[in-house]
């Protein structure tokens, strides 16, 4: 169901910018590109209170440095799936068949974030910020295991 | 100037109809029974520690052959060769007169840390081939290895040639470091050793999460918001859910030999460099001289057909075929046409050696 919402949520973001008068198109880039951030973030974030003394333990500093610089990448991810889909939205090209259902316009959503997704993934800056993230999180669980 | 036409009534009532949808789907998964582990009858056969050996019983005259012994990956579950009757390689095997077998490694615990890539290649994969030529009493079997367990048995293979009399790789890795191998860019970064050496073996969620990571919109959001698709349709949200059931299905895997895996084929390729060996022995594809047939998926993200075409040329067989199925990795098993198509495939060629 939390994947329904996102269609759901889609339909609601573009919904408003439908209305008329409604020109908040930065607050439309907003919440499309953190769908799509939301979803290009790995699901491994440990729960560690501020009041845990792990919080401020070397690793978790890393871990935090860590997520930060993935982050970016995800964020630049997000910016670049989201121009393309305003560039296919507002394509001039009379062959671009009109999108004419929400259904089609999450599947525009989706091929473009996948696009953007995908050009990324494959750059070594992507796969360095991805491989300190997992080496940061193998660090808190050791961190983790010998305070216990 | 905008591609946007969507009318407001109509986008109102397609998102009603969305989420009523959904809703019944969700509805009903609650009522279905997605069945077992499998949907063919079969036996155990032979056991040895966590890995055991099935055969399946006949559902038509046999064709005669050497028996085939089928050799899944260490990741995700084997019985996706035969999620259901409808979705079954090893059903389509099974009709054309094949004896069939299959090795299930099981769910590595933490006892199971140590195992090394040489216990699978050597100990395990070799007592069931062993346990097949003794039952059958042939000095060799056809061996069939599925994505890593292809990897897997191109090994055995190349260290035991004389126990292999023809193999099949299905959407089986050999060259690690092409171009459009996205899980090996990745990988090829990951510090394995440390991470074996903290968590003991990988939890298979992990593994889970990179596999889904490959695709993540089409894999999930795409996936999930089209089952408002089939809401109604019982038989298709059985099918959704023995399908959600097998990916989320992954185990634990074995510290040791997973950080073989990593570090001798993801990160090193040795098995197209060289310098790959197993329990002390060289591994040499050219020691590879029974028949091979590659069988590689035109759209797969997990296994590209680049990491599996290097096969051609690899080995020393110079009996070599290649077969490209147009589809996707998984598809390669659960497709409509892949039904019909890769049990004929490999019947047909097994049956002209």
């Amino acid at each position: 169901m939390e994947f329904g919402n996102d269609y759901a949520g889609i339909a609601a973001d573009f919904w408003r910018k439908l209305e008329p008068g409604n020109g908040d198109f930065d607050g439309l880039r907003a919440s499309l590109t953190a769908r799509y951030q939301r979803l290009f973030t790995p699901p491994v974030a440990p729960a560690v209170a501020a009041a845990d003394p792990l919080a401020s333990s070397a690793a978790f500093v890393r871990y935090q440095r860590a997520l930060k610089r993935f982050g970016r990448q995800t964020e630049a991810i997000a910016l670049d799936a989201f121009r393309r889909l305003s560039a296919s939205i507002g394509a001039t090209d009379p062959a671009a068949p009109p999108i004419t259902s929400l259904r089609e316009l999450h599947e525009l959503w989706i091929e473009c974030g996948e696009a953007a997704y995908s050009n990324a993934a494959h750059s070594n800056e992507y796969a360095e910020a991805q491989a300190e993230l997992l080496a940061s999180l193998v660090e808190l669980r050791r961190e983790q295991l010998l305070r216990r | 100037m905008t591609r946007l036409a969507i009318d407001p009534s109509g986008a109102a009532a397609e998102m009603g109809e969305f989420c009523q949808r959904m809703a019944r789907a969700v509805r009903q998964f609650g009522e279905i029974d997605a069945g077992r582990e499998g949907c063919s009858p079969r036996a155990e056969v032979y056991r040895q520690d966590k890995t055991v050996l099935w055969r399946y019983e006949p559902s038509s005259p046999d064709a005669g052959l050497p028996p085939i012994v089928i050799c899944y990956a260490l990741v995700n579950r084997p019985y996706m060769m035969d999620l259901q009757p409808d979705r079954s390689l090893i059903r389509g095997l099974l009709a054309r007169g094949l004896d069939v077998y299959l090795i299930d490694w099981g769910y590595p615990d933490e006892g199971d840390s140590y195992l090394a890539f040489d216990d699978y290649v050597n100990r395990y994969l070799g007592s069931c081939i062993d346990h097949v030529r003794s039952t059958h009493g042939v000095e060799s079997v056809n061996l069939l290895g599925v994505c890593q367990g292809g990897t897997m048995s191109l090994c055995h293979a190349a260290l035991h040639p004389e126990r292999v009399r023809n193999l099949v790789a299905m959407v089986t890795p050999v060259d690690f470091h092409t171009d459009e191998n996205l899980l090996s860019k990745w990988v090829r970064k990951v510090d394995v050793d440390r991470m074996i050496d903290v968590l003991g073996n990988v939890p298979g969620e992990l593994l889970n999460a990179t596999f889904l990571a490959l695709m993540p919109l089409k894999l999930t959001v795409q996936k999930y918001a089209g089952i408002a698709d089939i809401a109604g349709d019982r038989e298709a949200l059985a099918n959704f859910l023995r399908m959600e059931r097998w990916i989320h299905d992954s185990p634990d895997q074995a510290g040791t030999a997973f950080r073989q895996f990593i570090r001798w084929f993801f990160q090193e390729n040795r098995l197209v460099r060289g310098g790959l060996e197993i329990g002390g022995r060289r591994v040499d594809p050219r020691r590879i001289t029974c028949p091979l047939l590659n069988i590689y998926a035109t759209q797969d993200h997990l296994v590209p057909p680049s990491a599996s075409r290097p096969l051609a040329g690899l080995t020393g067989s110079c009996d070599y075929t290649a077969f490209e199925f147009d589809g996707g990795h998984i598809g390669v098993y659960v497709s409509k046409t892949a039904q019909d198509l890769l049990p004929r495939t490999i019947a047909q060629w097994l049956e002209k050696r």
